[in-house]
């Protein structure tokens, strides 16, 4: 199953209209409550609950568009957790509750797609700033070092974007996993380890090719990488969820690891 | 996946299990690199090559999720694939795409049946990275072509019954304009001579392909002449982001895991295999998504060249990364552990998996370029 287009078109639109890079500041500054008003009104936060129930009636694949635009738009509030709190029948007062933490494997789910997003969302930052900045005469992006280091960066962005995309469309056609033994466990695995283990060298590439620009508060680079820094660790670090992947590999042998893989 | 995708991924491995029962650690471990032409014409027969070809011209007319299944099951089980391995990935799809009806209907059928190897004709002496300064000139003559100049690097020529050669038919504004491809075939056209060349391990399978005014037909010209670097690009796509860009090392993996099995793996054992797992769950997503775009008829260039990038810098990591996780050095010697043996083949065959389909730097330009940065 793949998203609903409409569905991808409408958040595409109503991201870009609200959260352009010169209102994000702004849009912060105001905890979001704006930003998420405005989706909840659209019913962004119902996707997942059936048409029966007054909701959107839509799957994990439109789930992942929602908070992967999240991630690369760098939005404020916490319309991705109420989304999932809703899917969990949540009413509207406890699923704003944004201090309780979302229940495993979903809550590492979540993350893997919101930090896809950031770091997209660095990568358009990135390559837009360095075929404006100009150094030695010409743009620092005609500098073959530099586009070695953005070629690197988008590859990293797309690989946490196909990591958190396979692991929801798994978790589409087998389920939110209730155990290690569950199909879907270790797409989720692969995604939350490999999304986390990429964090660190997507910020620093990404804040490198700024210079001193990318640290000042000004710039926003903040609204992708301090959330980075934090959902890296949220809902399992990768040396968590690979020591548990590493062992259950282990136990099992290749040939089951493989068959687990390709399910 | 589709019930389909698995169903024939039953088949796969039921097919494999037998096929390979006797074929040993040493081709295995090489895998789409060896060539076995026994081991082709079975698959041939089984109908997994050509898997996504039509069927009027003898192919499967599956999709190409399909075909990915077929090809990351022989990968993972160390299939030697190599003797039909480029026909199948390219040489056959650029034919079906630019081949005459005559060609179709004489050579798919034989690709598909795992009769025929196929090498690929690109680089040159003094144009490795820098494919479009190639200079093997193919001149018209009255009745064909021409061909005078050198390729290097030609994996299988030596084996092979044809090459998918690229040649300078023109002159451009720009350098990779004049450029068109040939099929040529390399058992019944005087003027070529064929020169293995040995690499670190002993091995002969890429060779120096001299032409010396070998003369070509008029139909030897594949698609549009002049116009081989568009095609040479469209092709590069197939070659590039396939499942063997992070697959070549799967046959130490498998050794691997059984070794700290034995042994018993500590914490950090563990968790060094458990990012080996991830990297390739992640890799293989990123493949899949390149083999759908490919189902929808676009022609990911950016994409491949990013899954080539970081696949095959994967797979040169492993031998490493086995390494730290377990303490055995790699032994060549026949009476080594099966898991010494691979970790061997695999320490002197990486170096080679950044370099063959493109280096990693030039696919990170690849990558640039595709960002708007060049
Ligand atoms: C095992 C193996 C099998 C092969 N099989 C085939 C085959 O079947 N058919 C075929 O046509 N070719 C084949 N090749 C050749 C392969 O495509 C070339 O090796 C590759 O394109 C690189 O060219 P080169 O070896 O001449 O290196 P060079 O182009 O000389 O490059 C050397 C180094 O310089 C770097 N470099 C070059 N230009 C730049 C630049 N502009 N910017 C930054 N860095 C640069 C490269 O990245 C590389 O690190 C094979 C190679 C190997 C190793």
């Amino acid at each position: 199953m793949r998203a609903d287009p409409l569905l991808v078109e409408t958040v595409e639109r109503m991201f870009a209209e609200n959260l352009a890079p010169e209102n994000l500041s702004e849009a912060h500054r105001s905890g979001g409550a704006g930003f998420t008003a405005l989706a909840r009104e659209m019913g962004l936060d119902m996707v997942l609950v059936p048409q029966e129930q007054g909701g959107y009636g839509g799957g994990w694949p439109d789930a992942f568009v929602i908070a992967e635009a999240c991630g690369r738009y760098a939005a404020p509030g916490a319309l991705p957790e109420i989304m999932i709190r809703r899917w969990l029948g949540h009413g509207a007062d406890r699923a704003e509750d944004g201090a309780s933490p979302l229940p495993m494997p979903a809550g590492a789910l979540l993350r893997s797609a919101q930090m896809a997003g950031a770091a997209q969302g660095l990568v358009e930052r990135t390559a837009a700033y360095c075929s404006e900045r100009r150094q030695f005469g010409r743009p620092i992006a005609k500098f073959q070092a530099v586009q070695q280091q953005m070629a690197e960066l988008a590859g990293y962005a797309g690989c946490m974007q196909a990591a958190s995309q396979q692991a929801f469309a798994a978790v589409q056609e087998h389920g939110m996993p209730e155990s290690e033994e569950s199909v879907a466990w270790l797409a989720i695995a692969v995604a939350k380890c490999r999304c986390s283990e990429l964090v660190h060298p997507v910020t620093q590439i990404a804040h490198g090719v700024h210079g001193a620009i990318g640290f000042t508060e000004e710039m926003g680079l903040q609204y992708f990488s301090l959330p980075l820094w934090r959902w890296r660790a949220e809902y399992g670090r990768d040396a968590d969820w690979a020591e548990a992947v590493g062992r259950r590999a282990i136990a099992a042998g290749p040939g089951a690891t493989w068959a687990a893989l390709t399910r | 996946m589709p019930e389909g995708a698995q169903s024939l991924r039953r088949e796969v491995r039921a097919f494999l299990d037998d096929a390979l029962r006797d074929v040993p650690l040493s081709e295995r471990a090489l895998s789409w690199d060896a060539c076995n032409p026994d081991f082709s014409r079975r698959m041939g027969e089984a109908g997994f090559i050509g898997l996504s070809f039509p069927v009027e011209y003898g192919g499967g007319g599956r999709t190409q999720l399909e075909r990915f299944v077929v090809l990351e099951e022989c990968l993972a089980a160390g299939a030697p694939t190599g003797f039909h391995w480029f026909a199948d990935r390219q040489s056959g799809p650029l034919i079906l795409r630019y081949g005459s009806e005559e060609l179709k209907r004489r050579i798919i059928p034989l690709i598909c049946r795992g009769e025929l190897c196929f090498c690929i004709g690109m680089s040159e002496p003094d144009s490795g990275s820098d494919l479009a300064s190639l200079r093997t000139r193919a001149a018209r003559t009255s009745s064909g072509w021409r061909v005078n100049g050198t390729k290097i690097w030609t994996t299988n020529a030596h084996r092979a019954h044809y090459m998918i050669a690229l040649f300078r038919t023109g002159e451009g504004q720009r350098r990779n304009e004049g450029l068109s491809q040939f099929l040529v075939d390399l058992r019944n056209t005087p003027g070529i001579r064929i020169a293995p060349i040995r690499d670190i391990a002993g091995r002969e399978h890429f060779n120096e392909v001299h032409f010396e005014d070998a003369l070509l037909a008029e139909d030897a010209l594949i698609g549009v002449e002049n116009e081989g670097w568009a095609q040479v690009t469209e092709e590069l796509a197939l070659e590039r982001s396939g499942p063997e860009r992070y697959l070549s090392c799967q046959a130490l993996f498998n050794e691997l895991l059984p070794i700290l099995g034995e042994r018993g793996a500590g914490d950090s054992a563990a968790v060094a295999v458990g990012r080996i797992v991830a990297q390739l769950g992640a890799l293989r997503a990123m493949s899949l998504s390149v083999a759908a775009m490919l189902e929808d008829g676009e022609s990911p260039a950016l994409e491949a060249a990013m899954v080539k990038d970081m696949g095959t810098r994967f797979e040169q990591s492993l031998p490493r990364l086995a390494q730290e996780i377990v303490d055995l050095p790699p032994d060549g010697a026949e009476d080594a552990l099966p898991y010494q043996q691979a970790l061997h083949l695999m320490t002197v065959l990486a170096p080679s998996f950044s370099l063959r389909g493109g280096s990693g730097e030039i696919l990170r330009g690849i990558i640039a370029r595709g960002l708007g940065l060049r």
